[in-house]
């Protein structure tokens, strides 16, 4: 039977037009399940072509599809899904940024029903380490429960510095002197937000209220930041920006060839336990990838209109993607975690896209892997599709929420989870 | 004016009990649901747990119209009724009808839904921008501390629109930052006057040796030192030119002065074969002045953070001085290119040399490791022997290049101390102990909010700096964080604009508020702020001549710019960039820059003169500078500048539907789609736009491996009566313009498919909805001109919606179209619209 999340509101209706409160999404029960700890999210802009995506077989024997040949030596610490997608959402470019919680903004009636999959996991893996989440590389599709997209950082030494550098004496007590000024300077405003707001009609009062509450998080977060000010960053070699001393060949930090350097950083920061979350998107835009063989930008070739020239050269730069995500699993594999597990075991790894076809923007049959978290791997699973939808990404969520320790039972348009064929 | 059709937004903003909506459904919906759906959707059946029973007993409701909703997706997809035996099948007509009403009572529901008033909005970026540029008197472009903001959410296009707008943590604290930041740059306190130095730049400068081999960067040295040949270059240089003894940063922000002695050489008298070359001589050879804001910004990898200063076109062979004047921040590095240059010259620059200069052709790394591999035995000392044998290649090229001579650079240029943005902040006092803090913060309280502020309301913002003093804090610091404060308040962010139900209409302030930021994208000037007090910004004269005096000043650049991006979609360009193999020119010749300004120029000019509208869609004229001109291939344009020309019907390019702006930015950046701009026409321009495709049916999969066009791939699409009755509507208008190619260069023929042979030609004929047969964009623009008051009402409609920060509303009709009979009778000009609807009771209502 065909439901979808208006059907859901249709029967829910009056109760549902109350918003659900904060607290009662973190009633959540302590976590007892939980065999993973960390969440890493990949994404492709353009997703992935389909032709060298999925699998023919089904099961465990199946052939490895072109473009995933890398991916061959994980075959087992990997599942590959066929027919997963977000009902309800359309296609075109913005679908890409719906990949983590399958809503377009015009669909919904509360901006929190925009939190992300990876928003929602910094909310209950994130308070313990110094970055709730990272975002990294290009976004757009990881969204705050206010409903806004999360801003992200393409530069890598950035991203290290970030991490892994303490900032001089000197200019942390000039952070400090910042952090106390800007929450100094949030109380004033905040006075000056209350008078508006008492004179401001219903509709205005909703307006400014995104205000009030923008200044309640930069309080939370310079309360953070203030936190860790003291404690010491772990103590990384900046080898991964400059290479080894007996390399001959130079770290090129430019995109793509910063995507490995990207996967190293991510490496680091898990295992540093800097944070539990972070989601890494390859941007799209039309630049001309300085491969061998590829003539034409990148969206230029999406835009392929079947012509097996340019689905070839398309192929280079995904399986580029498909490589390098490759190598990242491979890390993960020989790095060990505090209690001498390798990481891979207990970070739960999904890569895909919420776009299916680039070359129709579709919005259908996304290409979809989870790897890692202690699950059950090894399988290409197809579902069925049943007119226009196939099988709701969000149960794939729900398995891996579940997974990660968090008790519930639903996310955004889910039906139900896929813990049969995973756990 | 797009709808998603989905209610759901809109439902929260819906108490319980409140009527719902006036809007009323047509009964043939019911009647329609009676006769086809109930049997099996009732309460004893209730097949798919559907039940239409509420919706006969009244069918105007929230539940209704969700219902409502799905009916017209099953509709649409043709799975309802199901093809059973014992179902009866509706008559297309009546099926396409019921759609046709359901569509129009969801749009209007939709429109009728939302609240009549502007919601609270707060500044968009570049308001915020131009703002503090006026408020604290410095140039917020430089140093830009806006850089990381969040892109504004816009509503079909215009980021005025307050219900679209969103804020988050993440921008309030790049609020607190961008602030301090600003600040410091406007303030100078505890400085000296800056002394003003001269950097006199030697063409030694720009060579990393003298032997000036072949590297992608060919700088060679004159033998005397007195210039440097420079032979590469384009707009996005990846090895800009940097003067080593500037390459550490100027020491002090200021207005800078930039002298050049530089020519041409060798663009016409070379000799060499131009498929060798590769370099495009049909312009001069132009010297772009740029500065980095950082050394970083010079990295190749990157073109953050250039700023280009101006280009000048060289003579060929005969120097002449170039000046300009700019403001630099502190660190910034001044640098320069041949702009218009061949990129970078590596592969064409080694073939010449090999050719025509056997005699200057040195061994390279790759070289010698292929002779190497091939098991030719040679040393590294052979190698740089013979290298060094030879002559270099600077002294024999002849090639096209640009040569600079001696280049000197002043500043900064100090006219008063302190500067004017530091006086008007604090006044003329430079010593932060003879601050007079209440006094300063009132003052700049007065401005950032854009009204007289009461002594309670200042109050903790007074008191706030004493207490920083208090606890440590400098004058100085303490003053700073109390700006700060003020700059990030939402009394400054956002745009108050009252209680409703305290008055219906703006007050002066208010009013003076939204005229600026309609017509200058900024806060008002003082004489704005006088009228306002004086009560001179109430009656109507008065506001029509404060509105004349305003398009007068420079500052309405802003409308231009600002109103047209969101009117004409015109931000989407740089959205999706067209590839740089497909169409070199767009980055080489900065086509995005000039195509931009060409519409703006248009859209000024129209305002300017009180022309007509129609030339929206017909002008015999239009602005262009060299690039666009070979762009269009119109000749004799020379020079950056741009002028208005006439255009000969041969060119093709009258109206807005001939601007390569409109057609890049209704394009993808790949290929062209009729249906994108016949929906461009239909939103922009007819003020008519479709509705949204039903979320269910699949999108066509472009095909190009065959001979197959999207004429007849949309033909194909057009074959399925889900689609069929919108895209009937949409195509048509899209076909004419398929004469334009991605970048809006002209075309007879698609592109061809692979390598072989010619693409197909391109039929521009259409059948107009009206069911008149056009036959090309000339026949498309006098279809347009037939609908010259449809464009008028859409041009109304947009230039409210812009101002206002809302669409119009119903209560505004009445006014709009007597409005729309007055400006007809004034004989349709652009100004006497814009003065009009800033006049308007519907612009002054709250």
């Amino acid at each position: 039977m065909k439901t979808t999340n208006r059907r859901q509101f249709l029967r829910g209706l009056g109760v549902s037009l109350a918003l659900p409160s904060l607290e009662s999404l973190h009633a959540a029960s302590p976590n007892t399940r939980a065999t993973a700890e960390r969440f890493v999210c990949v994404s492709p802009t353009y997703g992935m072509y389909p032709g060298g995506f999925f699998p023919q077989e089904t099961g465990a024997d199946y052939l490895m599809p072109s473009l995933l040949e890398p991916l061959e030596e994980h075959r087992k610490e990997l599942s590959i899904f066929t027919n997963l997608d977000h009902p309800g959402v359309g296609g075109g470019h913005g679908c890409s940024n719906t990949f983590l919680n399958g809503r377009e903004i015009k669909d919904i009636r509360d901006p929190q029903q925009m939190l992300s999959l990876d928003q929602l996991l910094a909310e209950e893996l994130g308070q313990e380490t110094r970055f709730p989440s990272l975002q990294l590389g290009s976004g757009g599709f990881s969204w705050s429960r206010a409903g806004i997209q999360r801003p992200t950082d393409g530069d890598p030494t950035r991203v290290f510095a970030k991490l892994f550098l303490n900032e001089a004496s000197k200019t942390k007590t000039r952070t400090r002197q910042f952090l106390d000024e800007d929450a100094s300077i949030l109380d004033v405003v905040l006075e000056d937000a209350r008078r508006l707001e008492k004179r401001l009609s219903r509709n205005d009062q909703g307006k400014l209220g995104e205000y009030l509450n923008s200044i309640r998080e930069v309080e939370l977060k310079l309360q953070r930041r203030k936190d860790w000010l003291d404690v010491d960053k772990p103590k990384v070699k900046n080898t991964v920006l400059t290479g080894e001393d007996n390399d001959e060949l130079q770290v090129d930090l430019a995109y793509p060839y910063n995507t490995a350097v990207f996967y190293d950083l991510m490496v680091l920061a898990l295992q540093t336990n800097s944070t539990r979350v972070i989601t890494y998107g390859h941007p799209g835009g039309n630049r001309l990838f300085p491969f061998d063989g590829i003539s034409l930008g990148y969206h230029s070739l999406t835009h392929h209109g079947k012509r097996p020239d340019l689905v070839k050269q398309l192929a280079i730069i995904e399986g580029f993607y498909a490589q390098q995500f490759a190598g990242f699993l491979s890390k993960l594999k020989s790095t060990k975690d505090a209690e001498g597990r390798p990481l891979l075991d207990t970070t739960t790894v999904l890569f895909g896209s919420g776009m299916g076809n680039a070359s129709s923007h579709s919005s259908r049959n996304l290409p979809i892997i989870a790897a890692g978290g202690g699950m059950k791997h090894g399988k290409h699973h197809r579902f069925d599709r049943e007119g226009r939808d196939g099988r709701p990404l969000s149960d794939l969520f729900v398995t891996l929420l579940q997974q990660l320790g968090v008790e519930r039972e639903e996310f955004s348009t889910s039906q139900s989870n896929l813990n049969d064929l995973l756990t | 004016m797009k709808i998603g059709f989905s209610i759901l937004a809109l439902t929260g903003l819906l108490g319980c009990g409140q009527m719902f909506s006036e809007e009323r459904l047509a009964p043939l919906v019911p009647t329609f649901v009676k006769n086809y759906c109930i049997d099996c959707h009732d309460n004893d059946v209730t097949k798919g747990d559907r039940n239409f029973l509420p919706l006969l007993a009244d069918p105007n409701g929230l539940e209704q119209s969700l219902m409502l909703e799905e009916i017209l997706d099953q509709l649409d997809l043709g799975e309802m009724p199901p093809e059973k035996k014992n179902v009866t099948q509706p008559p297309d007509q009546e099926r396409r009808a019921v759609t046709a009403e359901i569509r129009r009572y969801l749009l209007a529901l939709r429109a009728s839904t939302i609240p009549d008033d502007t919601p609270l909005r707060r500044l968009t970026r570049y308001e915020y921008k131009n703002t503090i540029r006026d408020l604290l008197g410095i140039d917020p472009e430089i140093n830009d501390a806006t850089s990381e903001f969040p892109e504004d959410q816009k509503h079909d296009g215009f980021a005025t629109v307050g219900g679209s707008q969103v804020i988050s943590e993440h921008q309030l604290g790049l609020y607190l930052n961008s602030a301090r930041s600003y600040l410091d740059q406007a303030l100078v306190f505890e400085l000296e006057r800056p002394q003003t130095k001269s950097f006199k730049i030697t063409p030694s400068e720009f060579t990393t040796s003298t032997t000036g081999g072949t590297q992608v960067a060919y700088r060679a040295l004159a033998l005397d030192g007195s210039y440097v040949d420079i032979a590469h270059g384009e707009p996005a240089d990846r090895r800009p030119n940097a003067p080593k003894s500037l390459l550490a940063g100027l020491p002090s922000a200021g207005m800078y002065r930039i002298r050049v002695r530089a020519t041409g050489m060798g663009r016409l008298d070379h000799g060499y074969d131009p498929e060798i070359l590769k370099v495009d001589t049909s312009q001069p050879i132009k010297l772009g002045v740029w500065f980095a804001t950082t050394r970083k910004s010079l990295e190749k990898t990157t073109t953050r953070g250039r700023n280009l200063v101006e280009v000048f076109a060289l003579k060929d062979g005969e120097p002449d001085s170039f000046e300009t004047r700019v403001w630099m921040p502190k660190g910034a590095v001044p640098f320069f290119n041949w702009i218009n240059g061949s990129g970078a010259a590596k592969g064409p620059l080694s073939r010449v040399v090999r050719e025509y200069h056997p005699e200057a052709d040195r061994l390279s790394m790759t070289e010698v490791d292929a002779m190497r591999e091939r098991g030719e035995a040679i040393t590294d000392e052979e190698v740089e022997k013979h290298n060094n044998s030879l002559v270099t290649v600077a002294s024999v090229y002849r090639g096209p290049r640009m040569r600079l001579f001696d280049i000197e650079i002043e500043g900064p240029l100090v006219d008063t101390w302190p500067p004017a943005s530091h006086t008007s902040l604090v006044g003329t006092t430079t010593d932060a102990g003879e601050l007079d803090i209440p006094h300063s913060m009132r003052q700049l309280a007065e401005r950032a909010f854009r009204r007289p502020v009461t002594e309670r309301e200042i109050a903790h913002h007074i008191a706030f700096v004493y207490q920083a003093i208090a606890a440590g804090d400098s004058e100085v610091e303490a003053i700073k964080s109390g700006f700060s404060a003020l700059l990030s308040s939402p009394k400054f962010l956002y745009l108050d604009e009252g209680d409703p139900k305290q008055r219906a209409n703006l007050s002066p302030y208010q009013l003076a508020s939204r005229l600026s930021y309609f017509l200058w994208s900024t806060m008002p000037d003082e004489a704005l702020m006088k009228a306002a007090a004086n009560g001179k910004l109430v009656a109507y004269k008065d506001i029509i001549a404060q509105v004349e005096r305003m398009l007068d000043d420079p500052k309405a650049e802003a409308f231009s710019r600002h109103f047209t991006d969101g009117w004409l979609r015109l931000d989407k360009l740089g959205k999706m960039p067209p590839g740089p193999k497909q169409f070199p020119t767009y980055l080489k010749r900065r086509l995005e820059d000039a195509m931009r300004t060409e519409t703006q120029m248009l859209v000024s000019h129209l305002v300017r003169e009180n022309r007509p509208i129609s030339d929206f869609l017909d002008a015999d004229y239009t602005f262009i500078n060299d690039n666009l001109a070979e762009h269009y291939g119109v000749p004799g344009v020379d020079g950056e500048r741009f002028r208005k020309v006439s255009l000969p019907p041969e060119v093709r390019r009258r109206g807005l539907t001939g601007h390569a702006s409109v057609l890049t930015a209704s394009a993808n950046g790949v290929e062209t789609s009729p249906v994108l701009r016949g929906i461009w026409v239909l939103e922009s321009l007819l003020g008519t736009p479709p509705p949204p495709p039903p979320p269910d049916v699949p999108p066509i999969e472009p095909d190009t491996r065959g001979t197959l066009t999207i004429r007849d791939q949309l033909a194909k699409h057009r074959e399925v009566a889900a689609c069929a009755d919108c895209h009937n509507k949409i195509d048509p208008w899209g076909f004419a313009l398929e004469s334009y190619g991605p970048i809006g260069g002209l075309r007879t023929r698609y592109p061809k498919s692979g390598n072989r042979g010619k693409g197909p030609v391109i039929d521009l004929s259409a059948s107009l909805p009206s069911g008149k047969v056009i036959a090309d964009e000339g026949e498309l623009r006098a279809a347009l001109l037939d609908r010259k008051d449809m464009f008028l009402k859409n041009l109304l409609h947009q230039l409210l919606t812009y101002g206002t920060g809302r669409e119009p509303q119903l209560v505004d009709h009445a006014e709009l179209e007597k409005l729309e009979e007055q400006i007809k009778r004034r004989g349709y000009g652009m100004r006497d619209l814009v003065t009009l609807a800033a006049a308007s009771k519907a612009f002054r209502r709250r």
